[in-house]
This record gives C-alpha cells, sequence and structure tokens, in this order.
C-alpha cells in the first residue's frame, strides 16, 4: 500500500518547487534527498565556522517571481536582494565597468569606443526584444512537433503565431540569435574588444563552448532576462546565501504538510508493469508511492536508478547521448578582510558587482580550448563576487566571502581524474589570476573551499558537475530538451516524472522545470491546475 | 577622454551651471541625458510668459551634437535623412527625421549646414553609431561634440533686440532657419535663428570656454528686455502649442522600442513634407514606398478638445465608442487659451466621418473624475505669430 | 516588353552564372555573360602549371552536383566528359594504414565489422536528413513572416516535408540540424580514422572546426544530390575540370548567350527608382541591360557593382556582416613521375584521397586556424588527375591538386613573407606521407585564400561564397529578405553561390535564380 501519492528524488530548488506545487494540490508527498541537508546546488554551507558559503549556485537571477509570489517564498524567509553591475579588469591596468546607471555605462564603453556605446542601445533592445519573445515561454510545457494531439498542435499554432506576431524582421533576427556564436553576434554592434570579451561572459557560463562556438549568442539571455522584483536586467543575492532559496521553497512545502527525509539516498526506483511504484534507498528501505518525480539529472536517473531492463534500448541510446558536459568549477574564499583592487579606484560601486580577469575574446577562446584538450584553463574566465558587501551576515563583522566561478574545467583531465594535486593546481591557477590585480588578496585568504567539476558532482549529484544538468544548446532546448519525445516532463515509464533542469526551461535557479512538471502531473491526475503562468509584460 | 574614476560622477553640470543654479531659486532640476539642468527656475507660467512676452533663456547643452564633415557631406546626409538635404543651403538650418531600414523614425532632431562640406545634426538621442554605419563608404569623418559645445536658446519678442545690444551686428537680418557664424571674445560663435518654442528665438552654439561670460553679459543686456531663465517644464508647454513634437513622448525611438507596432514612419506622424520619395536612395526608403503604396496604419493629429480638463494619456474612441487612438502629448494652452493635444490614430478611425471623443481623468481635491470630451482636428499650430517669421526681425 | 525584347547581363561566368544564363536564354530572354577572366568556368576552369602541366581551377572534384541541372542544360552533349566516377575516398594516416571509403562500405584500417555496420547505420540516417535538405535546394527559399501567399505555402510544405519524415526522422532533424558533426560521429562509432575522415568533409572550406556548431549542416549539405544519383559521390571531369567548363560554355553559347571574356564589369547603373539600365565595364564600355544578374559574391555584387553609397545603410551593415572567412588553399604540383603514397596501392592513387587521421587532430589544426595561425600538419584532399587524363602533363609525368584545409585569409604575420614557407611546409609534410614525392616536384605552386580572393573575385577568398552557417543558411542566405536571389534594386538579381542553397558545384543556385527572373520579369 502507498502511503504516499508522490515521491520527490532530489531536494533541489526545483524538486522542492515541484514537491510544494503537489503538496499545495492536496497530495502527499516525500522528497527524499541523500544529503544530510537540504537544497542540491542552490545552498548556504558553513563550511569554515562564521562563514556561510554559497558554495554552488551563487547568484539568482532567475528564480521566476510567479514562483516566489505563489508560494509565498518571502513568508517563508527568502529576501533577494538586488545588486547590478560588472567589471572586466584589463591586462593594461584599467576595468571596464558595467554600471548600473544607464549614462555611467554609456559613458565607460565610450572610454573604449564612443561608437560601441551608441550601439549598445540597439543592442539592449534586439536583447530584450528576444527576452520578450522567450519569457512566457519559460512557465510553459513545450508541445511535442511530431504529434498530433490537439493539445500539441495548439500549443504549436500558439507558438507559431507568436513568432509570427513578432514581424519579418525580429523573425529572421530571432533565427540568428539562436544560432550564431556569441562572439560573432557582438561583432555586429561593437568594434571594441574588452567591450566584447565583457559582454560575452555571460553566454559562455556553465557551457562546454566558446564565445566562437554557434549556438552561444542566446545564452546572453540568461544575463538580461535576469529580474528582481520585476526590474529587468538586474541580479539579487539571497541573504544569506542561496540556501534560503531551498529553505523558503521547503518551507512552502511544509506548510502544506510536505515530508522531507535527508540521509535517504534512492538506489532504484521499482518498475512494476511499465509502471513506477516506488523507490529502494541504499539502506534497502522500501517506499511507495503512485507517481515518482526525478529532481536528477537525466543520466543519472535513467542510467543509475533503473533497472536496465526497465527501459527501451532506444531511451538508453538517448541519455547515453545526452550531452552534460562539466565546464564549471567553484572557489569559495574565506576572507580576513576586504581585497583592494587598485584598478578599480576609490569607492567604486562596482566592488559589489562581478569582476572578471579576462579582456579578450581571444583570451577567452583559449581558455576554452585549454578545457577541450582536457586541462583546465591557464587563464580562466572567472565570474568573482564577494557577496558579504551585500550581505554582511555571511561571514562575521569586517571579514568577507568570496564566491569564484571559474570557467573551464573539464570533468577528466587529460591525465585521468582530478587529484588532490590538481584541484591544488588549479585553484592556485585561479587564486594567482586574482592575485594579479589585488596586492594583498592572497594574504587575506583564510580559507579557500576548492572544487572541481567532480568534487560538484560528488557531493551534489550533477554529473559531470554540470550546473545546467545538460547543455543548453539548440538540440537540447525546448521540446528538445532532455531529448525529443520527452520533453513533456513524463518519463518513459507510467507514473514517472522528470522535474530538474534537464527538463524546459532548463538550468538556473529559476525553480520553472519544478513548476512545469507539477503542471503535467496534476493534468494527469485529473486536478485543477494551480501553477501559475507567466505574468504577461506587454 | 574620460578618467577611469568617471563614476565618481554620474551627472553632469553644464558649463552655464555656476549661473543657472544661482537663478534656479526653486532648485528644481531634472536630469537631461549627462547633464542636470533646471526643470523651473521660479515659477513656470512666469517663465512660460517670458517666452512669449519677452526673453526666455534655456540652456540646451545636453541636446546631443554631431557633426559630419567631409567631401561627401552632402551626399552622406542626403542618404540619410528622408528629406532633400540639397534644399538646405549654406548657412542654413533644416528640421528633419531619419529613419530605420523598416521606415520607422529613429529620431528628429535639426542639421545645420555649418560650412561648405560640414553638416551638424542636434538630436534628442545619440547617434554615432548610426552615423558610422552610414558612413560606410563615403568620403566623411563623424564625431560628437556634446560635452565641447554649450547652447543656449534665446526665445521670445525681445530676444533679437537683446542680442542685437550685445553687439551681434545684423541679428535682425537673420531669416529663419538661417546661420551666422560671429567672434565672440575670440572664439567662434553660431547663432541660428531656430528654436523650440515656435516664437521668434535664436539657438546659440559655443565653445565650453566663453559660455558663462556669454550668459552673464547676455543677461546684463537683457535685463531691460526682460529677459529670464526658463527651464524646461515651460519648454514642454512652448514647444506643444508650436506643434513640435518630442521624440521619446510623441512617438517611439525606433532604436529602443521592443514590442512590434510600437514605432511609427514619418507618414504616421504627420511628416510627410519630411519625406521626399523622389530623391535617390536614402535610408527606409523602399518601406517608405510601400507603405506609400499600401497606406499607413497610423495617423498624427493636433488636436482641440472641448472643456478645460488636459488630455494627458487619454483613450480617444469614435462615435460607436470603439478605441481609435490614444493622446500623446496635452495642455491647456495660455495663449490660446484651448486645450489642446496631439494624438496617434488608429483603425477604425476614417477622416471626415468619425468623430474623436477623449477620455479624460482628472483630479480634483484628491477626487478623480472622469469626463468624456470631443475633440476637432487643427492643422495649423496652435500658436503662431507673424513676428516668428518676420525679417527683419523685431527690433525693440 | 516581351522577354525576347527584355536584356539581362550577368556578371561573371562562374558555373552557377553559366547555368542561370542558359536557363535564361532558353527562355527567349538576350542574354549576355560578362566575365573578368579570360576564360570562362570560374574556379572550376582549369589552370596552367608552368610551361607544359595543366591543373584544376580551385575545384577539383564534382560532388554534389545537380543532375536535373546537367540534363536540361545536356552538358553531356556539349562535351562534359568524366574522366573517372565513383571515387573511392582513401584516407591516410601517417602510419601509412589506410581507410577505404566507398559509398556506404567502408574498409582498412583494423575496422571491425561492428565498426563497419555502425557506418552504415550512420550513413542511411545522415542520407535521410540529407534528403530532407535536398528537398528545399530546388526552390527558392519563402520569406518569413510575409502574408504572401506563395510565401506561405512554401513553408507550411517545408513543415509538411519535416514531418513526413517520420518522428524519428524529423526528431533527427531538429536535434542534428544545428550541432557539431564530432558529437554526431561520436553517438555512432568509436573509429577515431573513420571519424577523422567523415568530419572533413563537414569542414572543407569552412571556417569551423568538428566541434563547431553547425558542421552537421556543411556534412549533410555534401551528402546532397551527387553525381549519378549517389549521395556525396565523387568524380572527375576530364581534361581538368576543362570538359565541364567546356560543356557548360558551349550549352549558353548553343541556347543564344553571348559570351564576353576579358570584361571586368566596374559598376552597374539604375535610376533612382531602381529600375536597371545597364553596367559600365572597366575599360569604360557601357552595356544597356534592363535585368542585371550577378554570379559574384554578395559581398562584392553590393560593396563594388552596386556600391554601398547607393544602398540604404541598413542593407550595407548586413551584407557586410556575411561571413566570408574563406581558409581552404589551392596546392598545386607537377610531378615527375608517379608518387607513392605509404599504405595505399597504385590503383588506389587515383582516388579521392583523404588527409585527416581524426577529428581531435583537425580541432587542434582549426585551432590555428582561429587565431590566423597555420598548423605545421594540415588536412588535405588531394587528388592526381592525370592519372585519369593523360593530356595533362608529359608523359610519365604527373600533376597533384590539392585542396589544403585551415589556410587562414587573414594570417597573423601577413602572406608577403610567409607563402614560400606554407608551400615548402605542404610539400615537405606530403613527403611525409609520399617518401620521396619532394624530389619528383618540377613546378609547384600554392594560392592562399588572399590569392583566390585576388584571382577569382572572391570575397575572404571564401570558395562558397559565404561560410554555410545556420544563420547563412535556407531564408537567411546571404542575408534575409533577400533569399529570394533577388536585392533592394528590383532587376537586380543574384545567382552565385552565396545565395540559397550555397557552395559546391551544384548549379541548383544558377537554377533557381534563373526560375525565379522567369517568374518576376516574364
Amino acid at each position: 500500500m502507498s502511503k504516499y501519492d508522490a515521491i520527490v528524488i532530489g531536494a533541489g530548488h526545483n524538486g522542492l518547487c515541484n514537491a510544494a506545487y503537489l503538496a499545495k494540490s492536496g497530495l502527499k508527498v516525500l522528497v527524499l534527498e541523500k544529503n544530510d541537508y537540504i537544497g542540491g546546488a542552490a545552498v548556504s554551507r558553513e563550511l569554515e565556522e562564521g562563514w556561510l558559503y554559497s558554495n554552488c549556485s551563487y547568484v539568482c537571477s532567475l528564480l521566476r517571481p510567479e514562483i516566489y509570489r505563489d508560494l509565498n517564498l518571502q513568508k517563508h524567509g527568502l529576501q533577494v536582494i538586488a545588486y547590478g553591475g560588472s567589471v572586466t579588469f584589463t591586462k593594461k591596468g584599467d576595468i571596464f565597468g558595467g554600471y548600473s546607471d544607464h549614462d555611467l555605462s554609456r559613458r565607460e564603453i565610450g572610454r573604449y569606443s564612443k561608437k560601441d556605446a551608441d550601439a549598445y542601445v540597439r543592442f539592449s533592445r534586439d536583447i530584450s526584444k528576444q527576452c520578450r519573445f522567450i519569457k512566457p515561454l519559460l512557465m510553459r510545457t513545450p508541445p511535442d512537433p511530431t504529434s498530433f494531439k490537439p493539445k500539441d498542435l495548439n500549443e504549436l499554432i500558439w507558438l507559431f503565431k507568436r513568432l509570427y506576431g513578432l514581424g519579418e524582421e525580429t523573425i529572421y533576427e530571432t533565427i540568428r540569435f539562436y544560432t550564431m556564436s556569441v562572439a560573432e553576434y557582438l561583432e555586429e554592434y561593437f568594434e571594441n574588444d574588452v567591450v566584447k570579451a565583457a559582454l560575452s561572459g555571460s553566454g559562455i557560463i556553465g557551457t562546454g563552448l566558446g564565445p566562437y562556438s554557434p549556438g552561444t549568442a542566446y545564452v546572453l539571455l540568461h544575463h538580461y532576462m535576469g529580474e528582481v522584483d520585476g526590474s529587468i536586467g538586474s541580479w539579487g543575492f539571497a541573504r544569506g546565501g542561496m540556501g534560503s532559496v531551498s529553505n523558503a521553497l521547503a518551507g512552502a512545502f511544509q506548510e502544506h504538510d510536505g515530508e522531507i527525509m535527508t540521509n535517504a539516498e534512492v538506489k532504484q526506483i521499482l518498475v512494476k508493469n511499465g509502471r513506477s511504484v516506488g523507490v529502494v534507498l541504499e539502506n534497502g528501505d522500501e517506499l511507495y508511492a503512485k507517481n515518482i518525480v526525478s529532481n536528477l539529472d537525466v543520466k543519472r536517473t535513467y542510467l543509475k536508478l533503473f533497472e536496465h531492463g526497465d527501459l527501451d534500448e532506444k531511451i538508453i541510446n538517448q541519455v547515453e547521448n545526452f550531452k552534460i558536459r562539466g565546464s564549471s568549477g567553484k572557489l569559495n574564499i574565506a576572507l580576513d578582510g576586504l581585497p583592494e583592487f587598485p584598478a578599480m579606484g576609490k569607492n567604486n560601486p562596482l566592488m559589489h558587482a562581478d569582476m572578471h580577469f579576462i579582456d579578450s575574446l581571444e583570451r577567452i577562446e583559449r581558455a576554452f580550448d585549454d578545457w577541450k584538450n582536457g586541462r583546465w584553463s591557464a587563464d580562466p574566465y572567472c565570474d568573482t563576487l564577494i557577496p558579504t558587501l551585500t550581505d554582511p551576515t555571511m561571514a562575521p563583522p569586517g571579514k568577507h566571502y568570496m564566491s569564484v566561478f571559474v570557467q573551464y574545467a573539464p570533468p577528466k583531465l587529460a591525465t585521468g581524474e582530478w587529484t588532490d594535486k590538481d584541484r591544488e593546481g588549479f585553484g592556485k591557477t585561479v587564486i594567482d589570476q586574482i592575485g594579479e590585480y589585488s596586492p594583498n588578496f592572497k594574504d587575506l585568504i583564510v580559507h579557500a573551499e576548492i572544487r572541481s567539476p567532480q568534487d560538484i558532482e560528488n557531493e551534489v549529484g550533477l554529473t559531470e558537475g554540470n550546473i545546467f544538468q545538460g547543455e543548453l544548446t539548440m538540440d537540447q532546448m525546448f521540446f528538445n530538451r532532455p531529448f525529443p519525445g520527452y520533453s513533456q516532463f513524463r518519463g518513459p515509464v507510467k507514473g514517472f516524472y522528470m522535474c530538474g533542469s534537464s527538463t524546459h526551461p532548463g538550468g538556473g535557479v529559476m525553480a520553472a522545470p519544478g513548476a512545469n512538471a507539477a503542471r503535467e502531473i496534476l493534468f494527469d491526475l485529473k486536478r485543477e491546475n494551480i501553477v501559475p503562468e507567466a505574468e504577461n509584460d506587454d | 577622454m574620460l578618467q577611469q574614476n568617471h563614476y565618481l560622477k554620474s551627472v553632469y553640470e553644464t558649463p552655464f551651471h555656476e549661473r543657472t543654479s544661482e537663478l534656479n531659486i526653486l532648485n528644481d532640476w531634472t536630469r537631461w541625458k549627462d547633464y542636470t539642468v533646471p526643470n523651473s527656475y521660479f515659477r513656470v507660467d512666469l517663465e512660460y510668459f517670458a517666452a512669449r512676452n519677452s526673453t526666455a533663456v534655456f540652456d540646451y547643452t545636453p541636446m546631443i551634437k554631431h557633426r559630419i564633415k567631409g567631401k561627401d557631406a552632402l551626399e552622406y546626409v542626403n542618404r540619410f535623412f528622408t528629406r532633400d538635404m540639397t534644399k538646405i543651403g549654406l548657412h542654413r538650418v533644416g528640421y528633419a527625421v531619419w529613419c530605420d531600414e523598416q521606415g520607422q523614425v529613429i529620431d528628429d532632431g535639426t542639421v545645420f549646414h555649418m560650412r561648405e562640406n560640414e553638416y551638424w545634426l542636434l538630436s534628442a538621442e545619440r547617434q554615432l553609431e548610426n552615423l558610422a554605419v552610414s558612413a560606410i563608404g563615403f568620403d566623411v569623418e563623424i564625431d560628437e561634440l556634446t560635452d565641447d559645445v554649450a547652447a543656449l536658446g534665446v526665445q521670445g519678442p525681445t530676444s533679437a533686440s537683446i542680442l542685437k545690444a550685445m553687439g551681434f551686428q545684423e541679428i535682425e537680418m537673420l531669416k529663419p532657419f538661417d546661420i551666422k557664424h560671429y567672434s565672440y571674445h575670440g572664439e567662434e560663435i553660431t547663432i541660428s535663428r531656430t528654436g523650440f518654442t515656435g516664437d521668434l528665438g535664436y539657438e546659440v552654439l559655443m565653445s565650453n570656454s566663453v559660455a558663462l561670460s556669454f550668459y552673464n553679459e547676455m543677461f546684463a543686456k537683457g535685463e531691460i528686455y526682460n529677459i529670464k531663465p526658463a527651464g524646461l517644464e515651460a519648454l514642454d508647454l512652448l514647444r506643444i502649442e508650436a506643434g513640435l513634437l518630442q521624440p521619446g513622448v510623441d512617438f517611439m525611438i525606433a532604436e529602443e522600442a521592443i514590442r512590434p507596432g510600437a514605432t511609427r514612419s514619418p507618414y504616421e506622424l504627420g511628416l510627410s513634407w519630411l519625406v521626399d520619395l523622389s530623391k535617390p536612395v536614402f535610408n527606409g526608403k523602399a518601406a517608405l514606398v510601400e507603405e506609400k503604396k499600401r497606406g499607413s496604419k497610423y495617423t498624427f493629429v493636433k488636436l482641440n478638445i472641448n472643456g478645460n480638463k488636459p488630455a494627458s494619456g487619454s483613450y480617444l474612441y469614435n462615435q460607436a465608442n470603439k478605441k481609435i487612438g490614444t493622446v500623446t502629448s496635452a495642455m491647456f494652452s495660455p495663449s490660446a487659451k484651448a486645450n489642446i493635444a496631439y494624438a496617434s490614430l488608429h483603425e477604425p478611425w476614417k477622416k471626415g466621418k468619425d468623430k474623436i471623443i477623449a477620455e479624460i481623468y482628472y483630479q480634483k481635491d484628491l477626487e478623480w473624475n472622469r469626463v468624456m470630451e470631443e475633440a476637432t482636428i487643427v492643422t495649423k499650430p496652435f500658436f503662431d505669430p507673424d513676428r516668428k517669421r518676420a525679417t527683419p526681425a523685431e527690433l525693440y | 516588353m516581351t522577354k525576347k525584347n527584355k536584356k539581362i547581363a550577368v556578371v561573371g561566368a562562374g558555373h552557377n552564372a553559366l547555368v542561370c544564363a542558359t536557363y535564361l536564354a532558353k527562355a527567349g530572354f538576350s542574354v549576355d555573360v560578362f566575365e573578368s577572366r579570360s576564360q570562362v568556368g570560374g574556379m572550376i576552369g582549369k589552370r596552367k602549371l608552368g610551361e607544359e602541366y595543366s591543373v584544376p581551377g580551385a575545384a577539383h572534384l564534382l560532388s554534389h552536383v545537380d543532375e536535373s541541372v546537367f540534363k536540361k542544360l545536356n552538358l553531356k552533349k556539349h562535351g562534359l566528359e568524366y574522366s573517372a566516377q565513383d571515387l573511392k575516398t582513401v584516407s591516410l594516416n601517417r602510419d601509412g594504414n589506410a581507410l577505404i571509403i566507398d559509398g556506404d562500405e567502408v574498409d582498412g584500417d583494423d575496422i571491425t565489422m561492428k565498426e563497419k555496420k555502425e557506418f552504415k547505420e550512420l550513413n542511411k540516417r545522415m542520407v535521410k536528413l540529407a534528403g530532407f535538405l535536398e528537398s528545399t535546394y530546388g526552390k527558392k527559399p519563402p520569406r518569413l513572416g510575409s502574408d504572401d501567399r506563395g510565401d506561405m505555402f512554401s513553408l507550411a510544405s517545408l513543415g509538411l516535408n519535416a514531418r513526413m519524415m517520420g518522428a524519428d526522422s524529423m526528431s533527427d532533424l531538429l536535434k542534428f540540424i544545428a550541432v557539431n558533426i564530432y558529437d554526431v560521429l561520436n553517438e555512432f562509432t568509436d573509429h577515431n580514422h573513420l571519424k577523422g575522415t567523415l568530419a572533413f568533409d563537414a569542414i572543407l572550406g569552412n571556417h569551423m572546426g568538428p566541434r563547431t556548431n553547425n558542421s552537421v549542416i556543411t556534412y549533410l549539405h555534401q551528402l546532397t544530390g551527387g553525381a549519378n544519383g549517389k549521395n556525396g559521390s565523387h568524380s572527375m571531369v576530364s581534361d581538368g575540370t576543362g570538359s565541364f567548363t567546356k560543356s557548360l560554355e558551349e550549352a549558353a553559347k548553343k541556347a543564344g548567350v553571348n559570351i564576353h571574356l576579358n570584361a571586368s564589369v566596374k559598376s552597374i547603373s539604375f535610376t533612382d527608382d531602381l529600375e536597371i539600365t545597364g553596367l559600365t565595364l572597366k575599360n569604360g564600355d557601357a552595356f544597356d541591360a534592363d535585368i542585371i544578374v550577378s554570379g559574384i559574391d554578395p559581398r562584392s555584387t553590393f560593396n563594388c557593382l552596386v556600391g554601398p553609397k547607393k544602398l540604404e545603410a541598413g542593407v550595407v551593415h548586413k551584407v557586410n556582416n556575411v561571413r566570408m572567412r574563406g581558409n581552404a588553399a589551392k596546392l598545386h604540383l607537377a610531378l615527375s613521375s608517379k608518387p607513392k603514397f605509404k599504405g595505399i596501392s597504385e590503383d588506389q592513387l587515383g582516388q579521392r584521397i583523404v588527409y585527416s587521421p581524426s577529428m581531435e587532430y583537425l580541432e587542434r589544426t582549426f585551432d590555428f586556424n582561429k587565431y590566423g595561425q597555420i598548423s605545421d600538419d594540415l588536412p588535405m584532399e588531394i587528388t592526381i588527375p592525370s592519372i585519369h587524363d593523360k593530356t595533362l602533363a608529359p608523359k610519365g609525368h604527373h600533376v597533384l591538386s590539392a585542396i589544403v584545409n585551415y589556410v587562414p585569409y587573414h594570417l597573423k604575420e601577413g602572406w608577403e613573407n610567409s607563402k614560400s614557407r606554407v608551400l615548402d611546409q605542404c610539400i615537405n609534410q606530403l613527403d611525409g606521407l609520399a617518401p620521396g614525392l619532394k624530389g619528383l616536384v618540377v613546378q609547384s605552386e600554392l594560392l592562399t585564400p588572399a590569392d583566390i580572393e585576388e584571382e577569382y573575385g572572391i570575397t575572404g577568398g571564401q570558395w562558397h561564397h559565404g561560410e554555410l552557417t545556420f544563420d547563412q543558411f535556407l531564408m537567411l542566405r546571404p542575408v534575409p529578405k533577400m533569399a529570394q536571389y533577388s536585392s533592394p534594386i528590383s532587376s537586380l538579381y543574384m545567382c552565385g553561390a552565396g545565395s540559397h542553397p550555397g557552395g559546391g558545384i551544384m548549379g541548383t543556385a544558377g537554377k533557381n535564380a534563373a526560375m525565379e527572373i522567369m517568374k518576376r520579369e516574364s
């Protein structure tokens, strides 16, 4: 007899969001988590006494405001504080600042190229057009283009009309935008290399692609779609670290009598007569439920949790060919004080912003070449932040926490698996790069957590440590995510669903896949849909 | 070249700031592009009437100034703007719009034929990229000089007298849209008979170094002619009366429009007189030829609305209560004592057949009220005095 | 005006231009072709190497030809002769383990039965997808967002075609179309040499490595068409491609086309209302025309023939953004006797010989190219046409023609002082593959992408008149709104490889353009 209506495997933010909606609908839901803490990659961890690390994901950009509002996350303790801007340190000892103030930002671009400063207006408009097009899709289930079901046909027609409504010029721009490389896309607007390098960064974060790889341009959207309190383009810190997001979602789940079990790693999903009926835990316990939802990535789910015989050979093949590429590492650093960055000048508001230490497209492309060849980048693209300047509660007074996201690091080195020595070398590469721009940085380091993609996989469970649970390229997006025929959150056996970032609309701390999956599950259970649609922006 | 630490000051002061800040007794400032300028100085209505009665002085420095110079300058501007630029003779100014490839207006501005093979474009928005992209294949050099050149509007019936008193010879002989270069304290200073108020008036371009002394001298000489500083709020009233559009208010700047259908062509802004389809290729021509063939979607009109409640942001309906448009700018005109507005009309409105009724919301004692007022289309500017055109200009 | 009275001037006498001209002349138009060089055929035309040797121009093999064009023009009757057909691909590596690919069969280099099967399966799936691509090739691409019924219909049939392939193939299409050949080949097989050889077809002449997304499109592109209806099969034309260009010329002349050689077009003229009036040659001669068809690349067409001043800035901007980075060079060697390649028997010498030992190798080599440098171990497609055609070289002597990939147009150090070094390097590399070859070289020549630009007038020396990538494909080729062979100037058309369906000796672009012109100008 099953005690639960649904079991959700993995207490990442998408799993929790999915569970919260199912519970809110009145279902009896259990969430299972292998670690002794919840959150998956959205966690705040005290790995050095007094310091809280957002040790995986580190900023809140795409968390759907509809979900935030609908699940009352504010009541459950979530506060996202806006921060803005970015800064690129140049080899010449200058900086290129992406200031939040429009005129300031334009003048800063103008220091590098006056023409580019003007071009930025057209560039922002074109990106905003794409954001407007894509945003409503985030909270919808992709249609199956090969299906003739009325539901799919209607959705396809809706989509087609929406695309046609853009007008001829914008339709072409849209196709180009989704297929070009970020470097070539930027080259159509800008002439200065520093400007291009600074803008291209968001096109390569988390992906196993370089700035010249076609299909990276649209990843720019991630940067521009980020919104906090409805204002487009701004990013935010979750107060108390990214764990606050998971905690708030868990709060919403528990408010509706949801149950969370930690230290409960699932070993196997039980399938009977073509239907998933329950799970077996590592400790041998068996738990039963009518519906099983996996928040894990497709590879981990289908290759590790299912008995091979339970799945079609074709599915296995599709899963094996699904591209999940570990391409990023992470450093979390406890600092005894605030590092100085002389190039930044006095009282620069960009100390709060993302810092990068790579100033040309060629340098970024070469960083990618290293990754291709099984090495971590000798001259990496580091997305560096000091969250404690915004949220002082994450470190002891006067001390700081620095989060460094590093692109690129391979899941497996050309020399073999990552060793402790490799990890040390990787950390040194990153710390040396930052040290080049901050003379007192190295002396301030109290503790540093260095995470290779392999470490991220081992701890969080993300295959290859890929932060998006699968590359976000055209062949794995929308109705192709995770693979054709399975983009509607249903798995190959009845009663089984996927709700993680491997599904539409993909990675980032969005909570949209979890909510979208909940909508389909409720549909199958013939329950009223309680998952909100995207708010209209027009 | 800007210093790296320019972030310490996000908003600039104009070269006139030392004086304008003294005169701005309301301490009422507004941000215009990179600069802060007075929104009002002492009383908006008196500032407005100074322009209609004596002379009002506006700090136009934030206006974006571009310079186009070179052998191909004429050919270049003729390809850039929609109107026939060969008709703007040396030392003449022309109002112009320019379009994107879809024939949608990017911005409007005034083009100064400053010297042989040299044009200046004064506009609301920066156009450096557009100008540069357009320059492929042309022998021209393009610069933006906004921060290097100070600009004043000297507007009103006594403005010629003041400039004359300052020693600018034969200023009264300038015809509307004429330019004259003078030497002032060893610097070249350019005076054009142009403005944004629909009255007699001049615009003065000068280097920053002489800006303050010019300002001081003008106010000293102008005292007997009742010279007053005026802010942007008064200017907005003046330009609506004068029948002048404001980009970003009366139409969406095509470069910033995100939603389909948000932009307008020159035809849809009532600016067909600025489009010359008989001249060789220009940016947007193909689309405009097509639009001319197919017909436009929008009609831009000036309205005279019954009652005295300004119709800001109003929806417009026809007699069948179908929405036919929206108001883009509205005010009660102090000079014409009329309730005036600009509006963009669309289907199912039919010229000559449909009524136009404005849904106006207004507040009295914090209470919101709604009235439906009928409006009629006006073709001439609401304010259009003969002295605006008279040459020689009236002197007092 | 009737068709017969309409005068058409075609700029350039490359194969697409000649195809287009011939179709138009057959339809009753009066057609004149203007070619700046002293012979027709553009990049296919045969060239002299020294006094005694002849080599194919830039292109040396026919592969994905449009059979319908060949038949319509009756090229066989006009002298087209194949010296060799259905060539096998012989892929070399340094160890002398050759891999031989013949259609969907593969042999050599320790290939296992399993891998052979994998290749068959791959080929089957790819040919099916190529078939879909090909179904779009013979028509002008529709305009999107247009309310024109023809466009709507054409778009709908495109969608229908995709669905009629069946769910699996449609899924394949949606999944593969924008990805890279590296991932796709890795899904199918583990045989590195085989993968390297196949990936070579995807990257040849394109600015991409096997790991660059879009390289599946280019792979499929070369699988379309095919001489004798065999997808992707290669043929060699007798007289060092001369019989092909000759037959095109004959067919054109027969149809009534006037061909003017050594007639370099300086500019085209049109009224302010964009009506074509004619063209002017560099020598000052003027020629009246009602219609002009440009067979040269889109950037040259608009930048040189029309001139940016006479176009709207938006058009100039778009056209200048067409990516045209040439990165293939052409190597010609005259040899005093037959070379001996390691691992290749003598009777295999006449086949298409490829050097591309693995995808990793290709990617590494491309990395040099990306930064404007040259690797010292370049991928090549080698043919020895004199094996099949004795007229090309004196008795016992031979000519070798090789496309050398990953030679950048923009070489960081500049071409001036590097060309002879690169030529020597190529010869040394070949010497490594065919020991002793160096000693046989009598004459040699290297055409870098910069030389190809100079010689054939193609911007960037880009063989395909514009890189073939998703954003420069179908209705986006060469740029949006001009994919219908038309241009902003009413009777100026484009018929070259810069237009849909793109590069390769297909003739389809020329045919499609002719069809569109007939429709619009009759």
